[in-house]
């Protein structure tokens, strides 16, 4: 066990080093001089080469750009992600502050959409090649289709602009955050609904199922005790892949709501040309996801021995 | 049963209704956009005295805050979006291709670093590093469709790369390669005339999918106005001016989102019949 959950932390250091490059490489893939960009934008004038000269030597960035990198991470490892550039403070400062507005509206799509995608799931793989199944397929299609923006906004046009029951913005009651759920939750339980009618369909198609109903148990039995607790693997490994919303959520719903979580304070850094706050997002994104990643397998090799003794 | 066969070897069967359905929405998308200069009028002309018009029979969509008509625009918009989603998918597409099988034939330390870049991207949600890497393109290079293109197609190449990586994983043990090699044909040959043709049916599916993907991208760029820039009529980037007016023009955002959606499902259900008729013909062998 121990040898497992040891190969599977070796396994994803190459890839959070991929990812912290990626976003460190951000800074750096411009044409031009990154020292001359940032002193620029940083202090709103044209600089002198003087000025320019000076930075770089302060930034460090004369030096090669592995010395950079290596600098760059020490410094990420210890929760330091630099100063935002148009505020000055610690970017890590900032994102804290938009931390808990975005976990808000996540935790709150997840539970309705895991909830939904079970129930048209299980619908759907129970009558697949029905009727009502050809509905929840062309439902889900639809809603992968939508862009959330527009729904957002014609949701708003409904139920703000018309009908005045809810309002279009705002943060911190409950009413504030139903319309950027509904949004959200409509294509977000899309996906996850074609997931679990694929995983229930691939379960109830093993011969172990066939053996149930040839002892004759009740079908309500074969389908919830045997096949959909089999299938439960794959669903919550698939569900748990979208942690990575949690840090950025979805960008487009909180710029339509102006929700003020950190989907709009990447755009808002992204317009206000703060790197450094764009940087530390698609960093903690990559990060978060891999370590969910990690720690589900971690999860499933305790509970189900075939997974580690599998590779 | 009636069939239609494809040239990369799979058939689809006419019973396949909704696969036909998205086929004729995608052909409608195609022709409005080629046919935009006879159907609409000038999509760049603009008429204080008209602005924000409710829809009428001279302005089936009505008009926008600089009195553009809307019809004439979200018409143009097909164009824009179908070309610059097409572009993009092509251009991933060759490369992801090229990259996946190289990696997947050869293996070795080539196809661990592929793969290892395949996971970083795959752990960040692509719409994120997109807005990044347009952030920076336009701080680069000034703003321009180029920039969108480019930063989009950072992201995508990867699905390519993965999918035709597996295929060649698998192929590249099968009977008719050993063959191939028995009989001294070259690496070069045996991946473009024995393996990319049998790897053809996924990337197809993968294509058809992902111009519905990429048209949502460039919208919610758009959208984000980072995007295709005015005053050219990107679906999108007609939302986001029209957001503002939601109260007195709901037209403006309603007609383009409505055609966002619209192309997006018809390739989804297009994508999704191609993989259908493509498993049933794996399963028939």
């Amino acid at each position: 066990m121990l040898k497992y959950v040891l190969r599977r932390i070796l396994q994803i250091i190459p890839t959070l080093i991929g990812i912290s490059f990626l976003s460190f490489s951000l800074l750096y893939i411009f044409p031009g001089d990154p020292a001359e960009l940032i002193v620029m934008i940083s202090s709103g004038v044209e600089p002198t080469p003087e000025m320019v000269e000076k930075f770089r030597k302060e930034a460090g960035l004369d030096k090669p750009l592995v010395v950079q990198y290596v600098n760059w991470l020490s410094k990420v490892v210890r929760g330091d992600f630099g100063t935002s550039w148009s505020s000055g403070e610690p970017v890590i400062e900032e994102i804290a502050e938009r931390f808990p507005a975005s976990a808000q509206l996540f935790f709150s799509t997840f539970l309705i959409s895991v909830a939904f995608a079970f129930l048209l799931g299980i619908i759907s793989a129970l009558h697949k090649d029905k009727a009502v199944d050809h509905i929840c397929r062309i439902f889900s299609l639809v809603g992968i289709s939508i862009p959330s923006f527009w729904l957002g906004l014609t949701l708003i046009w409904i139920f703000s602009v018309q009908l005045h029951v809810l309002p279009a913005f705002g943060y911190g009651e409950l009413k504030h955050l139903i319309l950027p759920v509904l949004t959200w939750s409509f294509s977000f339980m899309a996906v996850k609904t074609r997931f679990v009618r694929a995983s229930l369909l691939e379960a109830l198609s093993q011969d172990y199922i066939t053996t149930a109903r040839a002892k004759g148990l009740p079908e309500r039995v074969v389908v919830f005790r045997h096949a959909l607790r089999n299938a439960m693997i794959p669903i919550i490994t698939y569900f748990s892949l979208s942690m990575s919303h949690l840090i950025v959520g979805s960008v487009m719903v909180e710029v339509v709501f102006s929700w003020p979580g950190l989907g709009s304070l990447l755009v808002e850094s992204v317009f206000k040309r703060d790197f450094p706050v764009v940087q530390a997002l698609v960093l903690l994104c990559g990060v978060i996801f891999t370590i969910t990643n990690l720690v589900v397998d971690i999860l499933y090799a305790i509970i189900d021995p075939r997974i580690r003794y599998g590779d | 049963m009636r069939t239609v066969s494809f040239s990369f070897g799979f058939e689809l069967p006419f019973k396949n209704s909704l696969c036909w359905v998205g086929f004729g929405i995608v052909l409608f998308i195609a022709l409005m956009g080629l046919l935009a200069p006879m159907i609409a009028k000038d999509p760049y002309e603009t008429n204080i005295a008209e602005r924000l018009k409710p829809p009428s029979l001279e302005h089936p969509f009505g008009t926008d805050q600089l009195g553009r008509d809307l019809f004439s625009r979200v018409i143009y918009g097909a164009r824009v979006s179908l070309l610059v989603a097409i572009t993009i998918s092509v251009i991933s597409m060759t490369i992801g291709c090229l990259i996946g099988a190289v990696s997947g034939y050869f293996g070795g330390i080539v196809d661990d670093i592929v793969g290892r870049i395949i996971d970083v991207f795959l752990s960040i949600p692509e719409l994120i590093v997109n807005i990044a890497l347009v952030g920076i393109f336009c701080v680069a290079y000034g703003a321009s469709t180029w920039n969108v293109i480019l930063a989009v197609v950072i992201t995508n190449w990867v699905s390519y790369a993965r999918i035709t990586r597996g295929i060649v994983l698998s192929l590249k043990e099968k009977e008719f390669v050993t063959c191939a090699k028995a009989i001294g044909a070259k690496d070069s040959w045996i991946l473009l005339r024995h393996i990319i043709p049998n790897a053809l049916g996924p990337i197809v599916v993968l294509a058809t999918l992902n111009v519905g993907n990429v048209i949502m991208t460039i919208s919610s760029l758009g959208f984000l106005g980072l995007g295709i820039q005015p005053p050219t009529p990107e679906w999108g980037q007609i939302l986001n001016s029209g957001k503002n007016y939601i109260t007195t023009a709901p037209w403006i955002t309603f007609f383009p989102g409505l055609f966002i959606a619209l192309s997006v499902f018809g390739f989804n259900l297009l994508g999704e019949g191609l993989r259908d008729a493509l498993e049933r013909r794996t399963i028939g062998e």
